[in-house]
């Protein structure tokens, strides 16, 4: 378990970070991620920050603004 | 219910597979309901053109012929 | 494989069923790993679809053959994970519960292993005969990934089996091993570590009673407090659970975190842990062009000059030049103005009632104004343009550029999803209305519809237009200002007035791939008939009553009484007419504004203003149906009474302004 825990919005480009919260989970933009396998548990790696938030998970890219970016929490790994 | 295998579609927008049938349930409420010649992607929404029949089977056509 | 692993845990015992009726398989996965594909090579032609029992969760069920016995292939929804509370989700779980399958399968995507492993660990704890179809292998060896099938059947205590389904291959293997795994010994479940583990042990070892799936499952969704678990347990434990449940109840208090949440962290560890070891990638992702050529256009420092330059080589090259110019200009003078046109007038030449006849040749006639006017100038730039939209849809352009637009979009109150009606409207508006329907809110579908109807101008006004204005550049420049500006203005001030939520975006990012010609033709096809058998009927239709409003003079007092409105635009009368039929057929208003400059009534600015209201001003009555149809009646004629003054107010300010500047 990651001692601390920071949104998405404050991850350095090229950081890696697993996903830990997605705060108002119930939405239909955070039951997508959900819905797509971004679970509390994956890994994520940050590739952009301008225009959009785009991360990695695997082998796949996902795009997300800043609102829904902000709402995904994330730990770094030891 | 019985029904052939349902064709499968690529959506242009997400990239994602979904059958060609399972579409029509994303617009239950429309009042055309599968007969728009559009078919809806369960996963993003995307509109995405339906192949036109006479399209499919001049496809069938000129593969029988061409063997 | 599960041999050798036999032991003597609750669930174990073959998966065979008791009276040997048919197999059960169940195939069970994430969304988009080629879950469909399998079930349609495992199962015949025919398949039943049903709803669960009680839920509105399709199901499809196809009988198939493994090794020569007739077996029952069960498609369940595609999820992420056992435990959540979506319907599909509870489905499943019931399914599970109630011994819906005899093996169950589950199709992995290659490329995300480390991914799919997590629910991998999920099946195997229910204590059921499980094999692990790693599908989409092709491509993973594309991406230079490379499994160890031995090692990570070895680890999970299942078989697994590399297959490619939509090819076919692996299919066999898989097949036997569906039918073995049946016969062999249920895996034994995974052992977490942290408290999670011994809490699932500490659980499970208090169940005594017989489960239709292995203890260590059922523990853990005891934890979770699920509701089917608990009433399980509720009717199947001697004292009526009482003793386990407040055991379950307990360890929920103890963890701080959602005990949901530590569980999945514990196997999605346990889940890469099991991928380090197993899988391989020789080259590290994103290395291939697809994904670097992706990277590049979602960038704005290399992906908004790459957008400038496909705009200008598809929409002002291609369609513009190639298809609005060279052809329409071949196909009107040539095909239509020596061959077509004089066969029609030679052909009713007999008839001698005058308005029949100019209903269907002359100068504005059905078949010489209607049908050349479809033919000659709308196929080519239509078709021109679907066939550069659907070359930009294949190739998986379109999330990139929704991405690249989406902050300047969010001021127009809109999502970045929205540039592709926008961008399909400058095809046709009335096609764009109704592809609002991909937008995820009712707000959005709203605003975007407006914006396509106010400042958004089809193919067939930017053919006109275009034609208008050749040799005037700066009228051009001054137009294309004019609706940029109102685009933006009104935009925003509709995404102030408008009330609700702002639109949030989020979207997978699909690999760059290369366009397959045969997708790009039957879409473009797709597109151009759709065009014309829900477009073009409603103008010939029109123009009939058009003809009719013209013999019995209705449409002369309409025209006459928009007059005062027209010249306070600085225009001469006669364009109310090009105005008024213009919204009902394309084809006349085109030619009547063609005939007024030939004619010299409309100097440099009459021309200007004339285009900027006809551009601002609702296209044509299909859209203003389609609109109808999609937003319903009050929201589209809402939309035409604030439309009809912002696009007169505008060519009335835009004639004031560019008399007092001359």
């Amino acid at each position: 378990m990651p001692a601390e825990t920071l949104p998405l919005t404050d991850l350095a480009l090229g950081e890696r970070a697993c996903v830990t919260e997605l705060s108002g989970f119930y939405d239909a933009p955070a039951a997508h991620l959900v819905a797509v396998g971004v679970l509390p548990g994956t890994e994520l790696t940050l590739l952009q920050r301008y225009p959009a938030f785009v991360f990695r998970v695997g082998n796949t890219e996902f795009a997300v603004d800043e609102g829904l970016a902000r709402r995904i929490r994330v730990g770094k790994r030891r | 219910m019985s029904q052939a295998t349902a064709r499968i579609m690529i959506c242009g927008f997400c990239a994602r597979e979904f059958e060609e049938d399972r579409a029509q349930t994303a617009c239950g409420s429309c009042l055309l309901n599968g007969g728009c010649r559009w078919a809806r992607c369960p996963h993003c929404g995307y509109e995405n053109p339906e192949s036109p029949r006479w399209m499919d089977r001049l496809a069938t056509w000129v593969d029988r012929h061409a063997r | 494989m599960a041999d050798g692993r036999a032991s003597c845990h609750s669930a174990g015992g073959t998966g065979l069923p008791a009276d040997s009726s048919r197999l059960r398989v169940a195939l069970v996965g994430t969304p988009n790993v080629g879950k469909s594909a399998l079930f349609n090579r495992l199962t015949g032609r025919y398949v039943t679809v049903s709803n669960y029992p009680g839920t509105s969760v399709e199901i499809s069920r196809g009988a198939g053959t493994l090794g020569g016995e007739q077996v029952e292939v069960i498609d369940t929804p595609g999820m992420y994970s056992l435990t959540g509370s979506s319907e599909e989700q509870r489905m499943v779980r019931r399914f599970l519960f109630n011994g819906g399958a005899d093996v169950l399968v589950q199709v992995a995507d290659a490329k995300n292993l480390s991914r799919m492993l997590s629910l991998t660990l999920q099946l195997v704890e229910l204590g059921r005969p499980t094999v692990l179809a790693v599908n989409m292998m092709d491509e993973a060896v594309r991406h230079g990934i490379e499994l160890d099938v031995t090692r990570l059947s070895t680890q999970l205590g299942i078989a697994v089996v590399p297959i490619v389904a939509v090819e076919g291959s692996g299919i066999e293997d898989l097949k036997r091993a569906i039918i073995r795994g049946a016969r062999e010994r249920a895996p034994l479940p995974p052992v977490y570590g942290n408290g999670v583990g011994t809490a699932m042990r500490g659980v499970g070892a208090q169940l005594a009673g017989q489960y239709p799936i292995g203890t260590t499952a059922l523990a853990a969704l005891l934890i979770q407090a699920d509701e089917e678990a608990i009433a399980a347990v509720r009717r199947t434990e001697a004292d009526g659970g009482e003793q386990v449940l407040m055991t379950a109840r307990r360890l929920t208090e103890t963890f701080d975190a959602p005990v949901a949440y530590k569980i999945a962290l514990e196997r999605q560890q346990a889940a890469d842990d099991l991928a380090r070891g197993s899988v391989s990638q020789s080259r590290p992702f994103g290395a291939d062009w697809g994904t670097r050529l992706g990277h590049a256009l979602a960038r704005p420092s290399t992906g908004i000059p790459a957008l400038l330059v496909v705009l200008y080589l598809g929409l002002y090259k291609f369609v513009g030049q190639l298809g609005g110019g060279t052809m329409v200009d071949w196909l009107e003078r040539v095909l239509f103005g020596r061959h077509i046109n004089p066969f029609f007038e030679r052909l009713f030449l007999g008839i001698p009632w005058e308005p029949v006849r100019s209903l269907f040749v002359g100068e504005y006639g059905l078949l010489t104004l209607g049908v050349r006017y479809a033919v000659a100038v709308i196929l080519p730039i239509v078709g021109a343009f679907f066939l550069f939209f659907s070359l930009l849809e294949d190739s998986g352009y379109f999330p990139r550029l929704a991405l690249l637009v989406d902050r300047t979009f969010k001021r127009l109150g809109l999502s970045g999803r929205a540039v592709i009606p926008i961008v399909l409207g400058l095809a046709c508006d009335t096609m764009a209305t109704m592809v609002t329907r991909t937008l995820e809110t009712k707000r959005e579908r709203v605003l975007a519809t407006f914006l396509l109807a106010l400042a958004i101008p089809c193919s067939a006004q930017l053919g006109v237009i275009m034609a208008l204005m050749a040799q005037q550049p700066l009228a051009l420049s001054v137009w294309l200002g004019v609706v940029i500006a109102t685009f933006v203005v009104i935009g925003a001030l509709g995404a102030r007035v408008l009330p609700g939520e702002g639109p949030v975006f989020h979207m997978e990012l699909p690999p760059l791939r290369r366009p397959r010609l045969s997708n790009v033709v039957t879409k473009t096809v797709a597109r151009m008939q759709w065009y014309f058998l829900e477009v073009l009927p409603l103008f010939l239709l029109a123009s009939v009553f058009i003809w009719l409003g013209h013999l019995t003079g209705v449409f002369e007092l309409l025209s006459r009484a928009l007059g005062p409105l027209v010249r306070s635009l600085g225009l001469p009368p006669e364009t109310a007419t090009v105005f008024l039929f213009g919204f009902f057929r394309r084809d006349y208003g085109a030619a009547g504004l063609f005939d007024l400059q030939r004619q010299g009534v409309l100097d440099v600015v009459q021309v200007t203003v004339a285009a900027v209201t006809l551009t601002l001003f609702i296209p044509c009555v299909a859209q203003f149906l389609m609109m109808l149809k999609e937003r319903g009646v009050r929201t589209a004629v809402a939309m035409f009474v604030l439309i009809t003054p912002i696009a007169f107010g505008a060519g009335f300010l835009l004639n004031l302004v560019l008399r007092s500047v001359r």
